[in-house]
């Protein structure tokens, strides 16, 4: 098995799972099972014509609005507002509004990036501004977005919770602008890769425990603690992230092989592998100013392997590691009973385990 | 009384919406008008003043390259940057907002953020809209995203709106949960009306009802009706008012609506050429979906013409409005968008608040129909229109007309 055929799970980052870590999947179905019930109703109260292009996004039904069950992804978001909520103690179930709204305002943003990326395909299917237009999407996303901050107005949890969400996605926002100017050029430094991951995904995901800490009444010291949590653990995930975009097993991710390196992403392993200065980081660097349409299978491995002989895979993986290793001591400095935390421990750590 | 000061109010020179030189006296207004000064083009610059380096503040805390593309937008500078030599924007809804909130007692410091966020949200549906329509230009340049690309443009729509909901949230005091809500659905009603307004022309003509004009029109009453609520919420209104101003300001969209595509279609532009903008786009506009459901033969005749796929030529433009208003279109718009100032006008007297702050407002909403008045202040109905039979929901397909 040749060096660029392994996954990630086999080459793994450098904290391994504890034992018994099913129990990471059991609450994503779980926060799935709890999000689901309130994403609908809130849907049902969009335009016709915008809710069709928000449950064609959600995977409720097909562009004809015939019944599917595609999905909306893994529900990590909302799972880490439950669990912060459970965290701060409240009753199961806790903070299932601030969940829905997490993920509204997250899908909103994947609505409005496949627009702007020109990305043809989302989870498996059309992108939405493919099956419905461009005008339909751009306003779905919008509508998703306002019906985010409804649903928080809703929980009436006041202006920290207001902040907690209109922050992150001032942030996400400055982060996927961020992610499509690094396309336009040549040289991207691994300081402006991390702050851009920061805001993509880091910020949202800290805001998604601090809501969830708020749904609870959580103290501030625990709802910021909770929240630095998140920022790391978002951070760490976005790292995966990048590792699939071109070492995941496209039966596992749904991606063609090495999709990332196809779209010449600056993505943190490649941005890693053209800083470390040796050979195979020109080699690199001429095989990304090459035109994507003349890639095939070959190419894609060629690029890979040398972004993994430059380093940047390792790099990549190492600082993932570190970020989980943050984030279970933010998670840790809590001080709370461990049976409150493990839930969150569990899925950090399968998070940055996952393979897909 | 209201509908007599409506008749009766002597022209304005209506700097603000109208063309310069357009001349929008009511035609032979009866009786001695009263010579009053109007106080609009000053309550614009004292609320302009008041509100736009806040405005700015708020647009600075963007990521920076989204804090250009934004600027530019509301024209305070060129696409390098550079600052326009005359910043536009007339700020009419953080008028009403700023107006509003002092008829019940709140100063600049309560209301400039609501003026702030209803700017933000208005600008924000302004950068999408013209995506969605894939619109050129906007206020004579072109569009930001011709400038700075789409994707950029989503982005920066996005952080006005985001910025606008900030904004009421960080409101001091008890007042930003309410404020704060009633902007989000603000939002919800404006996008529900976006997207009517993207069903409207693709509707089958025989079809296409008040109704459906009605629901495109949100797009524009739905931001009217916001700031009011904002400024009622900000000033503390008992619920009544804010009740009643929603209402004013929701029926004030949708004569300005109608207006509007009146003025589309009849108004007089400079040169004498007329641009029929609306006809030449196919676009459902209220004189037209009138004419199309009077049930006369110029009707008839009229969807059978836009329901042919052929672009209409320069000739035939001048025959369908013809036809239109042969049809009854223009004297069934303009009954109906008269109905709708006199409701929002007699809604506002209900209102209560301070009366001189009452009285700016209600000059506020006549001026933002200025150039629009002699739609609107002709007593008599126009030979052979019937009484209003249609139904009182405010009916009107949200154009481009109030998005300036």
């Amino acid at each position: 098995m040749t060096t660029a055929d392994t996954t990630v799970t086999e080459r793994r980052n450098t904290v391994p799972a504890p034992p018994g870590d099913a129990g990471a999947p059991r609450w994503l179905r779980h926060a799935t099972d709890v999000t689901d019930p309130v994403l609908r109703e809130a849907v049902l109260s969009l335009h016709p014509r915008a809710r069709a292009v928000a449950g064609y996004h959600l995977g409720w039904w097909d562009e004809r609005g015939r019944p599917v069950a595609a999905g909306w992804g893994k529900a990590v978001r909302p799972a880490l507002v439950l669990l912060s909520a459970r965290a701060a103690g409240a009753a199961p179930g806790t903070g299932a509004g601030c969940a829905a709204a997490v993920q509204l305002a997250h899908d909103s943003s994947l609505l409005h990036d496949d627009i702007i990326d020109r990305d043809e395909t989302r989870r498996n299917r059309p992108a939405a501004w493919r099956a419905f237009g461009v005008a339909g999407a751009l306003l779905a996303g919008d509508a998703m977005l306002a019906l985010a901050a409804s649903l928080i107005q809703r929980e009436d949890l006041g202006a920290p919770a207001t902040a907690a969400l209109n922050e992150a996605v001032q942030q996400f926002i400055g982060g996927q602008f961020e992610d499509m100017a690094f396309e336009e050029r040549a040289e991207v430094s691994l300081a402006e890769c991390s702050t851009m991951a920061a805001r993509k995904t880091g910020a949202l995901m800290g805001a998604a425990c601090r809501l969830g800490a708020l749904a609870g009444r959580a103290d501030g010291e625990r709802a910021a603690g909770l929240e630095a949590f998140g920022r790391s653990l978002g951070l760490a995930f976005q790292h995966v992230d990048d590792l699939l975009g071109i070492w995941g097993d496209p039966e596992r991710t749904g991606k063609p092989a090495g999709a990332d390196l196809h779209a010449r992403k600056k993505s943190l392993p490649v941005v890693a592998a053209l800083d470390s200065g040796g050979p195979e980081a020109a080699r690199l660097a001429e095989l990304y100013a090459r035109d994507p349409s003349l890639d095939d299978p070959g190419t894609l491995r060629h690029a890979a392997a040398l972004v993994e002989r430059a380093g940047g895979r390792e790099r990549t993986a190492g600082l993932a590691g570190r970020h989980l290793r943050e984030a279970l001591d933010h998670l840790g400095a809590l001080e709370l009973p461990p049976s409150r935390t493990r839930p969150l421990r569990d899925l950090a750590h399968w998070l940055t385990a996952r393979d897909h | 009384m209201s509908d007599a000061r409506v008749l009766n109010t002597p022209g304005t020179d209506t700097s603000g919406t109208g063309t310069p030189g357009t001349d929008t006296s009511g035609p032979g207004a009866p009786g001695p008008a009263a010579h009053t000064p109007d106080p609009v083009p000053d309550l614009l610059a004292e609320c302009r003043e008041a509100v736009l380096p806040a405005l700015r503040r708020a647009v600075d805390r963007l990521h920076p390259r989204l804090a250009l593309i934004s600027s530019y937008h509301f024209g305070w500078c060129g696409p390098d940057g550079r600052p326009a030599r005359d910043p536009g924007g007339k700020m009419l809804r953080a008028t009403l907002v700023t107006l509003t909130a002092r008829a019940f007692g709140a100063g600049p410091a309560e209301a400039v953020p609501g003026a702030v966020a209803a700017e933000l949200v208005h600008n924000f549906s302004l950068l999408h809209d013209d995506l969605m329509d894939a619109d050129e230009l906007r206020r004579g340049r072109p569009s930001a995203w011709v400038v700075f690309g789409a994707g950029p443009a989503v982005l920066a729509g996005d952080a006005l709106l985001n910025e606008a909901l900030r904004t009421t949230a960080e409101v001091p005091g008890a007042a930003a949960p309410a404020a704060t809500r009633a902007l989000a659905a603000a939002v919800e009603t404006i996008i529900r009306g976006q997207a009517a307004d993207l069903e409207l022309d693709g509707r089958d003509v025989a079809r296409t009802g008040p109704d459906d004009y009605l629901a495109a029109c949100a797009k524009t009453s739905g931001l009217l009706s916001g700031c009011a609520e904002v400024a009622a919420a900000l000033a503390g209104a008992p619920a009544p008012a804010v009740s009643a101003l929603r209402s004013a300001a929701w029926d004030l969209g949708i004569a300005w609506q109608m207006a509007d595509d009146l003025e589309n279609l009849w108004g007089d532009t400079t040169g004498g050429k007329h641009a029929y903008g609306d006809l030449r786009r196919g676009k459902r506009t209220y004189p037209v979906i009138v004419a199309l459901r009077s049930g006369t033969r110029a009707g008839s005749r009229l969807a059978a013409r836009l329901g042919s796929a052929a672009v209409p030529g320069e000739g035939e433009l001048a025959k369908l409005a013809d036809l239109v208003a042969e049809a009854g279109g223009r004297a069934g718009a303009e009954r109906d968008a008269r109905h709708h100032l006199g409701r929002a006008l007699r809604a506002l007297e209900g209102a209560g608040g301070d009366p001189a702050a009452m009285d700016d407002l209600t000059a506020l909403f006549r001026h933002v129909l200025g150039r629009h008045e002699r739609w609107l202040s002709a007593g008599g109905a126009s030979p052979g229109a019937a009484p209003p039979a249609g139904p009182t929901e405010p009916a009107a397909p949200a154009e481009k007309g109030p998005a300036r």
